[in-house]
């Protein structure tokens, strides 16, 4: 008790809040600027967390990371570039809403559910935190590379239309990680002798490429000189928050327990969590063909799942010391700094911190309801901007954006080249969200899929003889057949019909 | 532009034989039963009934969708120089940005886009100034991105 009393004097600080404060405008701002990421803004803000103590410096990048994550649902409803990769499951969705006129419900229901959600993520942290983290720890490289596998075939096969196109996408990303030197042997591969491409394709350059050069493109490359028809004025965006969360209740819960479950996992993340829980939902919804057209239903479910992802991250981070995502590992990095090792021990020997940690999640979260309506409310001015002034300044913000991850040119190459490459596919049907997530995946996936072939001397039954691994491999293997599925079910149909 | 799902089917079988082949160039690593060539090979392996499926889809569709259909933009001028404009600012920054600095790079390519888009040319102009100015104490002041100083290194702070 006197450490949770610690804790709370720690965090309701005045200087602390006000770092907070600081930390969710600085948030908000780069998560609602198209093309810079919750990752980014968290990157950029180390150094000067260096300079703070431990308690107002994790309070910074919990705030900055939840704003940021929610931010990133704005320009993607407003403009359709998410503003982070999580946000880039519903975009479509949020997009079209805005399209018809229903620009408040789609980021209204994104700032509450997202709120919501990430208190729901903050008390499971609190109370679950020990025993999640053990079943996650329990995991072999045979666990992993099945949910490695499931997620990109969620992606691939649930969340596309066109799951051959969504097949050749995914598989186009994980060609593309190929690049740089391998994980396990550190053996350049198809490199070309070009020294920035040892590292691999970063990702946030070519998030950029795929999400705001290719949208820049389309715009400054359409027939219509005017920008495309959203709506300008926000309104209300509480109004119908009640309604929505009566019809989809269920939905938003499943979000937050796909969320809190895959953003436990030591390496998943909460951007994976908000995918699959997009695509769970379209799997079980009564109107599935609404889905990327405008339908609120997956928008609820997987904006819950980000940022209640977000607090379960921090799960295995801070009891094990494993990061849960890229934010939890610079967290990581700064807790070493400061002379603190995450781990079991840190509960032992500074509780007040981890008190203070899991207060300052509740306090971010509250702050998420006001600074998400005041972003809302800002960002609809930058809609009265003309697009031919907007999409300049946006263009110069990826070009910093891709350069500042690694202060080099090679980002921005990399983004100019992902953006056409994006362009191409969405010109013919091909969708690009399963590219994004083999990319980001991809790592983890050849990871354990070497370490697993190494350890079973190339056996495949031993990818399938542990439980968990074994029923993940059903589970892929059932995702990947269902198109089979569907196509021979509709071929039976239409000869039935044509017999008749 | 709409390409023909055939052709599209075509490049990636092509790209996986490229993978293949690049794999088995790669030189056996001494220990490792495993070495990096066995990921891509698998990738180049899963790419192949994927882009037969491709193919065979393009294929039944040759009659109805030629193999590339030109879209109707790129026969407007002003919307083929919009598209192109926004690649040729990327790729000037990326030549010109080390030797010209942010401030002169950024002004120029938000000058010329946004002219060129807008029509207003001092507008667009006095913009780039304010942009840039503002682009530049975001980042180089308060984020610490070491933006590029070029040919204003003796005037940088």
């Amino acid at each position: 008790m006197d450490a949770f009393l610690e804790g709370m004097r720690l965090v309701f600080d005045p200087y602390v809040l006000m770092v907070m404060v600081a930390a969710a405008t600085y948030g908000i701002s780069i998560g609602a600027i198209p093309g810079l990421t919750a990752t980014m803004a968290v990157a950029l803000l180390i150094p000067i967390t260096f300079f703070m103590d431990p308690i107002p410096a994790l309070g910074a990048i919990i705030t900055t990371s939840a704003m940021a994550i929610f931010a990133g649902d704005i320009p993607g409803a407003l403009l359709r570039i998410p503003g982070t990769p999580a946000s880039g499951a519903y975009t479509d969705d949020a997009y079209n809403m805005t399209r018809k006129g229903d620009a408040e419900l789609a980021l209204g229901v994104g700032v509450v559910m997202s709120a919501v959600g990430g208190l729901i993520g903050s008390v499971v942290l609190v109370i679950a935190a020990p025993a999640l983290a053990e079943v996650a720890l329990n995991f072999s490289t045979y666990e992993y590379f099945w949910l490695a596998c499931m997620g990109l075939t969620c992606a691939a096969v649930m969340a596309s239309d066109a799951p051959l196109k969504g097949a050749v996408s995914m598989l186009l990303g994980l060609a593309i990680t190929t690049i740089g030197v391998d994980v396990l042997a550190g053996q350049p591969r198809f490199t070309f002798g070009v020294t920035d491409m040892l590292e691999g394709i970063g990702i946030i350059p070519a998030l950029i490429g795929v999400f705001a050069v290719s949208e820049i493109l389309r715009i400054c490359s359409a027939q219509r000189s005017s920008p495309p028809p959203v709506q300008i004025r926000v309104g209300n965006i509480f109004k119908d928050i009640g309604k929505v969360f009566r019809k989809y209740w269920f939905q938003f819960m499943r979000g937050n327990a796909i969320g809190i479950g895959i953003g436990a996992l030591p390496g998943a993340g909460s951007d994976i969590g908000a995918w699959v829980a997009y695509a769970v939902s379209k799997r079980f919804s009564k109107q599935p063909e609404k889905f990327g057209k405008g339908h609120i239903e997956g928008i609820v479910e997987a904006t819950a799942a980000n940022n209640s992802g977000l607090a379960a991250e921090w799960i295995p981070a801070l009891v094990f010391g494993i990061p849960g995502s890229t934010i939890t590992a610079m967290v990581i990095g700064v807790l070493i700094m400061k002379g603190m090792q995450p781990g079991p021990t840190v509960f032992l020997n500074h509780p007040e911190l981890i008190y203070g940690t899991f207060i300052t999640f509740f306090v971010a979260n509250i702050l998420m309801l006001f600074f998400g309506f005041l972003a809302i409310k800002s960002f609809k001015h930058i809609l009265k901007i003309p697009t031919a002034v907007l999409m300049p300044t946006i263009l110069m913000f990826c070009i910093i954006g891709s350069f500042a991850m690694n202060n080099s040119t090679f980002g921005i190459v990399v983004m100019l080249v992902l953006g056409l490459l994006s362009y191409v596919m969405e010109e013919n049907g091909f969708p690009t969200a399963p590219l994004i997530l083999a990319m980001v995946l991809g790592t983890i996936l050849e990871q354990n899929f070497l370490t697993s072939m190494i350890k079973s001397g190339g056996n495949p039954i031993d990818f399938l003889s542990r439980p968990i691994a074994g029923a993940l491999a059903v589970i892929t293997i059932t995702i990947w057949l269902l198109p089979a599925f569907a196509w021979l079910r509709r071929r039976r149909i239409r000869l039935a019909k044509a017999e008749a | 532009m709409k390409i023909n799902d055939a052709i599209f089917g075509v490049f990636f079988l092509l790209l996986a034989a490229a993978l293949f082949v690049g794999a088995l160039s790669m030189p056996k690593i001494h220990g490792l039963a495993y070495g990096p060539s066995l990921y891509p090979m698998v990738i180049s392996i899963a790419l192949v009934p994927v882009a037969i499926g491709l193919i065979v889809s393009g294929l039944s569709k040759w009659q109805s969708v030629p193999p590339i259909e030109i879209s109707d933009w790129v026969r407007s001028p002003r919307q083929l120089i919009g598209f192109c404009a926004v690649i040729a600012s990327v790729l000037f920054y990326i030549l010109a940005a080390e030797y010209l600095g942010f401030w002169i790079t950024s002004m120029l390519i938000l000058t010329c886009l946004i002219g060129w888009l807008w029509r207003k040319i001092w507008a667009s102009l006095g913009l780039a100034v304010v942009i840039t100015a503002v682009l530049h104490v975001f980042f180089y002041t308060f984020l610490l991105v070491p933006l590029p100083w070029g040919v204003l290194k003796s005037i940088s702070w």
